[in-house]
């Protein structure tokens, strides 16, 4: 049997070997989160002490959608 | 010495899936060097018994034991034992065959890629080890499969459809794969709609609706 450390080193392989034989489910989420962080200010203001308030949990949630776009690869 | 401990035990195990009682209190026994043909029309719990015997699945009431201990009780060490090919071959398609067989079976033990190319010519696909899985044939990829069993050098074989989309010669090799296995002291539960033409002695159980 072998250990939790190869065990991780097997799956981080992996996934980083499917993910760069497909480009397009590496940069989906990233675009997706680009897209969704740069829609905020326009189409609300660019009011910084609001931007800079809301900011953080845009970039959570945003972090959070575009994860889920590479489930389906899972 | 206690017979019932010499293998396989499956005892009086329920499954229920929502309101449908699945397994009804399934029993059987497998001892070393014996095969069981599992059989029934669909949606019996013929998969469902092999993912309980598996350790995928915990059955509501009933237990499966290994060799006296219950396969709750040390996971792990019932895993390197078995060797659970699913009704589909289970093969990241963007990954080569090889890539494929090296994440698995390591995942059990280490392999070497000698030892999976090896296993790939047992079962006639050593030309397609570098091809991704995607652009196999449908027996093509249950061949990657059944070479998999082979590499997790388990003792207990748990084949779910093993001849499905398998040619002539296809479904001779895993019949004298499953023949060879039993004869080294092997046991294996295979679920199939056809008959299994084995030298070796194959016990039947038939699931009801």
């Amino acid at each position: 049997m072998i250990g939790a450390r190869q065990a991780f080193v097997l799956v981080l392989r992996r996934e980083l070997r499917l993910s760069f034989r497909r480009p397009d489910q590496l940069l989906q989420p990233l675009v997706f989160f680009l897209i969704v962080t740069t829609l905020f200010p326009l189409g609300l203001s660019v009011r910084l002490s609001l931007l800079r308030d809301m900011a953080p949990g845009v970039l959570w949630v945003a972090a959070l959608l575009s994860s889920l776009l590479s489930l389906d690869a899972l | 010495m206690n017979i019932a401990a010499d293998g396989l035990r499956v005892e009086k195990v329920h499954v229920w899936r929502g309101d449908r009682h699945v397994l009804q209190g399934v029993s059987l026994e497998l001892r070393a060097g014996e095969l069981m043909h599992i059989s029934g029309p669909n949606g019996t719990g013929k998969t469902t018994l092999l993912r309980v015997v598996s350790g995928l699945l915990r059955p509501e009431q009933g237990e499966v034991t290994w060799y006296g201990k219950s396969i709750a009780g040390a996971p792990t060490d019932y895993q390197n034992e078995i060797a659970y090919a699913s009704h589909e071959p289970a093969l990241k398609s963007d990954l080569t065959a090889i890539e494929n067989l090296h994440f698995m079976v390591g995942l059990k033990r280490r392999v070497t890629m000698r030892d999976l190319q090896a296993g790939l010519e047992r079962t006639g696909v050593a030309g397609c080890a570098d091809l991704p899985a995607r652009v196999l044939s449908a027996g093509q990829r249950r061949r990657v499969a059944m070479a998999r069993v082979l590499a997790f050098r388990a003792a207990l074989w748990l084949l779910d459809e093993p001849f499905t989309n398998l040619d002539t010669a296809g479904s001779a090799l895993v019949s004298s794969l499953l023949q060879e296995h039993i004869e080294q002291g092997g046991l294996a539960l295979v679920v199939a709609h056809h008959d299994l033409h084995l030298g070796a002695e194959t016990r039947h159980l038939a699931l009801q609706g």
